[in-house]
Order: C-alpha cells, then structure tokens, then sequence
C-alpha cells in the first residue's frame, strides 16, 4: 500500500513536470493594430521595455509610469479628437526624461500628424546656452582664402537643408573643411556627377600630399546634425593609418530591460592608402552637432595631437540603424498610430564615459556668439586658427 | 542552504544500520530555455549542449526504494540565433550550476542484477558561474565597397565576444528550485560495486530572472541530463 501511494507519487510528479514543461510563456509583446487607448499604451510601454536600450542608465523609472498612466490611458477614446490631443500630452509626460538624445516620436494618425515629441531638445532649449543650427559657412568663407571650394547641394538634403560642404586654407597654413551633414560617401560615391565629388578629391589630394606650408587641419561640424554611419570610416581613415579604437557599443540581445550583448569595441578602420596625418587636428562643434557629428569628434579625440574646440556637443550618441530587425531592439511603430523613434545601440567613449543626453564637453570651450556671426566674426573658428600659430 | 540543510539532517536521522552507498556520475546535458521571444524577428531559441558531473549519496530504504541526493556541477546552456538575412548572428550562454537534487527512487523491474528506478524528487541549484558569447553587426565597425553600378554599400562587420557573465543583481535570479524526474537503471557488479546508468529532465519552477519589471517575459531552464556513475556500498 505503501509503496502504491509512492508510485503515484512518483505519477504525479511527472505528470506536473509535464504540464509546466509544455505550458507556453506568456509574452506580453503584441504588433496589433490597436483598437483601444489601453491597446496603444500597452503596446508602446511593452516595447520601450523592450527595446529602449537605455534602462541601466536612465534615471525614468518605467514601472512607475505603468502604474501612473495605464488608468488615465483606458479613460480615453481612440475615437474622440480631444482625447487623441491629450495622448499627445500624455506621450510628452511619460518621454520628458528619457535621456536617449535621438528619441523622437511622430504621430501616424490624422488628427495629431503634425505634433511630434523630443524630449532631449525640449530639455536642450531651456538652456541658456542653446541656439539653433547656424549656417556657419556663410561667415567662414571670408576667413578662406580665394581659391576656396564650396559645395551646395540639394540632391543631399536632410531635413530641406542641402548638404553643404566647404573646403580651403586660412592664411595658406591651415586646412579647413565643414559640412553641416554627413552624407558624403554617398555624393562621393554617386554615379552622377556632383560638386560634392570635386570638393572632397581636392581635399583628400592635399592630405594625400600635404604641402610644407600645411600647419594643421581644422574639421568644422558645427551645428551638424548627423547623417550616413558609413561617413566616420570614410573621413576619419584619412588620418589615420592603423584602425583607431574609440570606444565601445552594446545592444539589446534580448526581450528583459536588462539584456545586453558585451561591450564591442568601435574602431575606425583604414582604407587603403590611408596615412597617418602629421599635422595637428581641431575639430569644431557646438551644441546642436549631434549623433553622426559627435562621432567624428569623439574619433578626432582620439588621434594624437587633436584639440576639440566650442561648445558641449548635443548627447545624441546612440547610433539609430536603419534595420530594425539587425538588432531586434530601438526603433518600432504603433501601427496607425505613432512611430517611435530611439538608438538602435549604446555607445561608450573610450574613456568609459557614456555621453548620451550629457554631450561630449570640448578642450576649449568657446560659446555661440551670434551677435559677432552677424558681424562675421566667428570666434570659435579664430579660436581654433589661434592654436596653429 | 535550507535545502542542503534539510538534506543533513534527513540523513543524520536515518538508522544506522542503514544501506548508504555513495557514487560518481558524469554525463552530457541539454538545456532549453523556455521563454516566449516571438517579438524578435529571425530569432530563434536554441538548445545548449554541454556535460555535466557529480557525487552521489543514496540510502537503501528497502528493497524497491532508495532516497538519493547528489552534488551536481551541471551546465544549463542556451543561445539565441538569427535566422534569414542574419545568419551568423548569435547569443550564447553558457551557464554552470551547482544543484542539489533530492530524489525518490522506485524500483519497477528487476531481472538478475539489471534493476530500473524511477526518479522523481526536488532540487535546488545555484547558478555559479556564467559566459556570455556571440556574434554581433558592429554598428561601428564597418567597412564599405562599392559595387559594380558604382554604388557605396555600407557593411557592418560582425564582431565576435566571449567573456565572463557579469551577474547583475537586479536581474540574475541565482538560486533555482524545480522537479526532476527521470529513470535509472543499474547493474550490480559485486555485493559493493554497481554501474547505472540515469535520464533525468531537471524543470525549474521559478524564473532565471527575478520579476524586476511589470510585463515582464519569465525564462525557465529545462533541463535533460543523461549520466553514467557507479556506486560503492559503504555498510556490509
């Protein structure tokens, strides 16, 4: 008897062991067209959760804002204009701290189709060290000498700004060049010919012979916002002659808050006939250069005898790719309601800092003088000239 | 430690003129994560392959039941892979555990000196050590080509890891406690030597991750562990 009760002890264990081992995990995640404001909260917070790569760092406790907006959320009515407006709001509370400087949300849905929400410049513009994007070229021209080359062109734009590249020597001494946004290798690279082309082989010659004269180069990605990742190999190798290692990336590699992949070390890698440039770099930002222009001056940094010089730069320093699927984790969509936009990695200096939502802070700090601008003085561009002499 | 504890104390209170044998077992392990990552596109959960070792104790109650407990070094391995256009990109881990199982053997057949148990039991483990490893696109670490219409194409190149598992105290749920159930079947060689030869599936009942998040998605370790030992008889 005793030992018939034991076998159906020994029945029931497996019989459990098979139900738990055949019950299926619950994934809250859903890609569903939502039918309800609850349906679009759950699923927008379920993919932050997810996907934001960010949450070791970011002070938003997440939980929280469940708790807080999952009820005000179900009184509204996907139905109603007035309550699709205060979603808006709503959106603008639950993001006002994230510090991913590329979060930026667009609304999909009629009635909000021209609101969108930024929290990393709402918090940028209440600096008061803050000014918008400048068109520095127009000034820096006169500090070139002649024979200068300027390339404006509108099959690059971004944002209906055409991609603007400017190269040439101050006093014979120095070379400069700027663009106000990456998408060189494209133009460099297109089959229909264009100025940008022009631009950059004469620049990429003089590095390739650099005359006696030549005392220093000065790279100018003030007020840049960003552009093509391909860009940083395709600049930065011109310097140098081995790969440059300049920090670290990690990603998501998998669905906890928590999941990272290791640390990945970020390298500039050379290309063939790249040298090590022998003379000293400036490399020139302000607080609107962000992402893609961040980079390049973080990977300038790097190099020896290189100086940074202006302003905090912006703090968007999580690459975005285009391929959501590369990663599994940043961007994603609320289908007919909202897109979200968010890094797709998070990157790491190489001093071990992460300077998402801080900027990288310069050498030389020099602010944003617009009123001197407007008189085409650009102290930030003296300054750097200043270090060669 | 409670587990261990109770475990002590079990056998301590046990006759003493009791059967007690004592054994080794090594053996190879397959650990499946359970877990729900449907989300993530061209991803799959894949099983680890690895080995895993012990010391036994095992009390002859009588003649058709035996109380077992081990000391087990056991893997419980799992990696997540891409599949598609991302073959080639993937998280694997490699976990090591030190469990505690307490077992109930029941005998269901016996022929000359062949002998089939079955086991069922509890256990606990700890999770002691952990490596991460994989494949990744290394957004920057990258190289371009231009291809034969002249265009730039933009390639990440895949970065391959390995390092130590950093526990994370907030997230790593390190104790584990589950079920097993299996069969053994031994061959005695001698009044004091045998050999078995045992298959247990090991599932957790709690998370490898603590609920540190609302809507959280849980992971269980499901683990088969087929072992090969031999005991010794320690009382006459």
């Amino acid at each position: 008897m005793q030992y018939l009760s034991l076998k159906n002890w020994i029945i029931h264990i497996i019989l459990i062991i098979l139900y738990i081992s055949c019950k299926k995990v619950y994934s809250p995640i859903q890609n569903d067209i939502p039918k309800t404001f609850s349906d679009v909260f759950e699923q927008y917070w379920n993919k932050m959760n997810t996907n934001y790569i960010y949450w070791d760092i970011d002070t938003t406790n997440w939980d929280n804002i469940y708790i807080k907006y999952k009820p005000l959320f179900s009184k509204l009515n996907l139905d109603n204009t007035d309550d699709i407006r205060k979603s808006v709001s709503y959106f603008k509370e639950i993001t006002s701290s994230l510090i991913d400087g590329h979060y930026y949300i667009s609304f999909t849905l009629n009635n909000i189709f021209d609101s969108f929400i930024y929290p990393a410049y709402e918090r940028k513009i209440n600096l008061s060290a803050f000014h918008n994007p400048y068109s520095f070229y127009s000034v820096d021209t006169n500090y070139l000498d002649p024979n200068f080359q300027l390339s404006i062109d509108n099959n690059y734009s971004f944002s209906g700004l055409p991609l603007t590249v400017l190269y040439g020597t101050i006093n014979n001494t120095v070379l400069y060049f700027s663009c106000n946004y990456f998408s060189l290798s494209k133009a460099y690279y297109s089959t229909t010919v264009n100025k940008v082309q022009l631009v950059l082989n004469s620049f990429f010659n003089t590095l390739n012979n650099l005359p006696s004269n030549i005392r220093g180069l000065i790279i100018d990605v003030r007020s840049n916002y960003g552009g093509d990742l391909s860009d940083l190999n395709f600049l930065i190798s011109k310097f140098t002659s081995k790969p440059l290692l300049f920090g670290y990336s990690q990603y998501k590699v998998g669905n906890g808050k928590l999941d990272y992949s290791a640390w990945l070390e970020s390298y500039i890698n050379t290309q063939t006939g790249s040298k090590l440039l022998s003379i000293p770099i400036v490399v020139l930002a302000d607080n609107v250069s962000a992402s893609l222009a961040e980079s390049v001056v973080m990977a300038i940094k790097v190099i020896p005898n290189s100086t940074f010089v202006g302003e905090t730069t912006f703090g968007a320093t999580g690459p975005i790719v285009d391929d959501n699927n590369v990663y599994n984790d940043g961007s994603f969509v609320i289908q007919n309601f909202m897109t979200v936009q968010t890094s797709s990695a998070k990157f790491k200096y190489i001093d071990g800092k992460i300077y998402e939502g801080k900027g990288f802070p310069p050498d030389i700090n020099v602010p944003f003088n617009l009123s001197l601008l407007q008189k085409n003085i650009d102290l930030q561009l003296e300054k750097a000239i200043s270090i060669f002499k | 430690m409670k587990q261990i504890l109770f475990c002590v104390i079990f056998f301590s209170a046990v006759k003493t003129n009791a059967q007690f044998s004592a054994g080794l077992l090594a053996g190879y392990s397959n650990n499946h994560l359970q877990i729900d990552i449907s989300n993530r596109s061209y991803t799959q959960s894949k099983n680890g392959n690895n080995f895993g070792a012990g010391m036994i104790l095992s009390y002859t109650y009588s003649s058709k039941i035996k109380l077992q407990t081990e000391i087990d070094l056991l893997h419980k391995d799992y990696s997540f892979i891409r599949t598609g256009n991302y073959v080639g990109i993937y998280t694997s881990y490699r976990n090591t555990y030190l469990q505690l199982p307490l077992i109930i053997q029941y005998k269901i057949f016996q022929k000359n000196k062949w002998l089939i148990f079955t086991d069922a039991g509890l256990y606990v483990s700890y999770w002691i050590f952990g490596k991460i490893s994989g494949v990744m696109p290394n957004v920057f670490n990258s190289y371009d080509s231009i291809n034969i219409s002249g265009q730039n194409i933009h390639y990440l190149r895949f970065t391959s890891y390995s390092q130590k598992y950093q526990f994370n105290n907030s997230k790593d749920n390190r104790f584990e406690l589950g079920i097993l159930a299996g069969i053994t079947t031994t061959y005695i060689i001698s009044k004091k030597y045998s050999m078995f030869c045992n298959a247990r599936f090991y599932q957790s009942l709690n998370s490898q991750q603590k609920r540190y998040s609302i809507n959280q998605v849980m992971q269980y370790n499901q683990t088969l562990f087929i072992s090969v030992g031999s005991m010794l008889q320690l009382h006459n």
